[in-house]
């Protein structure tokens, strides 16, 4: 088994390094403090959250102690009659009215004649063109004209 | 908006040329003898699902409205001759310069409607949002479509041409079961008289030297043909659409403006009932409501609590509240005791539903509160009667048809009496569900539809065909 190495050389840096001390003033434990606090990333979020509080709680005090508001507008109402019968009423008449005859008068006899109804005026097609009376005369235009007036085919 | 109404009213007025309380003129036929078709339903007297298309046929009718296609026959001359044609012999058209009217577009346009898979006049809505106030100006063009029908229908036979005659009936009678499907009373009434016209045709056919014989034809229409039920139940929804304030009667409190607009729809009851007695129209009808609900409270309060409403409730309700929920309830319960016979055979309920009828009448009659029971229930007896008039006439052809049916195997003679009939049964009045009376001297018989019992013949309850063997 082999004792320690007496080297001179390495016994002289031995030496010299036992000869060092610490320099005067660094604090290990704080040292240490503020190298395990520069490892950890600030956080935003407590911030806007004690931020958000405060603000939804202003709002709750402001809603709730506000003074109440009157929203003015202008309206224009027109005089009205004082309500008599509903506007229907006269249609409504007429249907009850048709009914009670058509009741009292639904008996086997034929129907009467339906008086002629008022002569419509049809629009003439040539009046429709933008032309004169009777303006159109070609045999094919004035069949179609009669259809068109009559509803019969060609 | 009024005008097209108040027209019909109008035309409807005249309407009547006859009195429901006269007894009809016995409706004369000379018969020619005809067998059975073979086969047995060749002909048709409503289109079969064969020849109907898909879609609404309102929408044709509609079409046909254009005054392009009716205008010339609008005018009064050319009317006047198509109404005289619709009710003349056939015989009498054979030189007729209106054969131009077989021809015409608008009445493709209405053949084609007949003939559509259904009818839906959009009606219902309209009724629910209008109440009584919903016009129905198409109903005039409609029955004028029929008088040109008839007139068509007769010009056709006078031609000869019998097959499109009967497709002309069947069209008529497609219009007027298409009117019957609407939810109003006066369309049904309408579709009656419609259905009226085409059979008058049918007889003008059968009249016919060489026309096939109907009975199977008459046999296949529907039973009943037009069934009123369903005007009935539309006219149950005018009241509450027509006077919406009616609604709130029955509330506890009212409302200042519940309570005005009650008032507003009872003056509006008895305008309407001035009117209808032709009273002074000037007439102060605040102070006649005035009075009215002060005669009706009494009765109308001890109803009210009688139906379980505490009388200290009653006292502090104001006087015209207690006396339209009276009002109101005394009408829902006659309506439904009156449209409740509508629902059986016409023979059956006849009795039941003339009573219930009268019973209205004297009630309405004696009625202090609001006229609403006068005004808004339709005359179910009325309508139902018209109704079952259809069938016992269609009932009735078709015994005229077995009739001819048994010519046609016996040299042309009439049978001495219905047992004779072997080849097809004579239906029973479908008014009475009693057999018709048949009544044999030579070569004239009479087939009478029975009265019900214990009344006199009128123009209601009577029908006589008199027939002559056709020489």
């Amino acid at each position: 088994m082999s004792g320690p190495t007496h080297d001179p050389e390495l016994t002289a840096l031995e030496d010299a390094l036992v000869r060092l001390a610490p320099a005067s003033g660094v604090n290990r434990d704080a040292l240490m403090f503020r190298a395990g606090q520069a490892s950890v990333r600030r956080r935003a979020w407590p911030i806007a959250a004690v931020a958000s509080t405060l603000t939804a709680a202003g709002l709750a005090a402001v809603l709730l102690l506000r003074p109440p508001t009157v929203l003015e507008r202008v309206v224009l109402v027109e005089p009205s009659p004082a309500p008599t019968a509903p506007q229907q009423d006269d249609s409504a008449a007429d249907y009850l009215r048709l009914r009670d005859r058509l009741e009292r008068e639904s008996d086997d006899a034929p129907p009467p004649n339906p008086a002629a109804p008022a002569l419509r005026r049809t629009i003439p097609l040539d009046a429709l063109l933008g032309l004169p009376p009777d303006a159109v005369t070609d045999p094919w235009i004035t069949s179609r004209k009669a259809s068109f007036q009559s509803g019969d085919p060609l | 908006m009024r005008t097209p109404i108040a027209c019909l009213v109008v035309l409807a007025a005249s309407a009547a040329n006859a009195s429901a309380q006269a007894p009809l003129d016995p409706i004369k036929l000379t018969l020619p003898p005809a067998a059975a078709p073979v086969p047995a339903l060749k002909y048709h007297l409503l289109p079969e699902v064969a020849d109907q298309s898909p879609g609404n046929a309102a929408l044709l009718y509609y079409k046909s409205f254009a005054p392009e296609y009716l205008s010339n026959m609008r005018e009064k001359a050319v009317f006047q001759k198509i109404y005289e044609a619709s009710r003349a012999s056939p015989k009498d058209l054979v030189t007729s310069e209106l054969r131009w009217l077989k021809g015409r577009g608008v009445m493709r346009e209405v053949d084609r409607a007949a003939r559509r898979a259904y009818c839906d006049w959009e009606l219902t809505e309209r009724i629910r949002a209008e109440g009584a106030g919903v016009l129905l100006p198409d109903v005039q063009t409609l029955r004028e479509f029929a008088m040109i029908l008839s007139a068509r229908a007769r010009l056709e036979l006078a031609d000869g041409e019998t097959d499109k005659a009967l497709y002309t009936c069947a069209t008529g009678l497609a219009l007027s079961r298409h009117l019957a499907e609407a939810p109003t009373v006066v369309q049904n009434l309408v579709g009656i008289a419609i259905a009226m016209i085409m059979l008058g045709n049918v007889e003008e056919v059968i009249q016919t030297s060489g026309s096939p014989n109907l009975y199977w034809a008459l046999a296949a229409l529907p039973r009943p043909f037009l069934d009123p039920r369903k005007g009935f139940q539309g006219e149950k929804m005018m009241l509450f659409a027509t006077w919406p304030a009616l609604r709130d009667a029955e509330a506890e409190r009212l409302s200042e403006a519940q309570l005005k607009a009650l008032e507003a729809a009872a003056e509006g009851f008895l305008t309407e009932d001035l009117r209808h007695e032709r009273s002074e129209a000037s007439a102060d009808v605040k102070a006649a409501l005035a009075e009215r609900v002060k005669k009706a409270l009494p009765e109308s309060k001890r109803a009210l609590v009688v139906a379980g409403r505490k009388a200290e409730d009653v006292d502090k309700m104001p006087p015209l509240q207690v006396v339209t929920i009276a009002s109101l309830r005394r009408f829902a319960w006659h309506q439904d005791e009156l449209l409740k016979w509508a629902c059986l055979p016409y023979a059956e309920a006849r009795p039941l539903l003339e009573a219930a009828e009268k019973n209205r009448l004297r009630e309405q009659k004696s009625d202090p509160g609001l006229p609403i029971m006068k005004l808004m229930l339709p005359s179910a007896y009325k309508v139902c009667n018209a109704a079952a008039r259809l069938e016992r006439r269609i009932a009735a052809l078709r015994g005229v048809e077995a009739v001819r049916m048994y010519q046609a195997s016996h040299g042309g003679r009439l049978p001495v009496s219905l047992d004779a009939l072997t080849e097809a049964p004579v239906p029973f009045d479908p008014m009475t569900n009693q057999p018709f009376v048949y009544k044999a001297e030579g070569d004239k018989a009479t087939l009478s539809a029975p009265l019900p019992p214990g009344e006199a013949a009128t123009g209601n309850n009577s029908l006589t065909y008199e027939l002559t063997a056709a020489r």
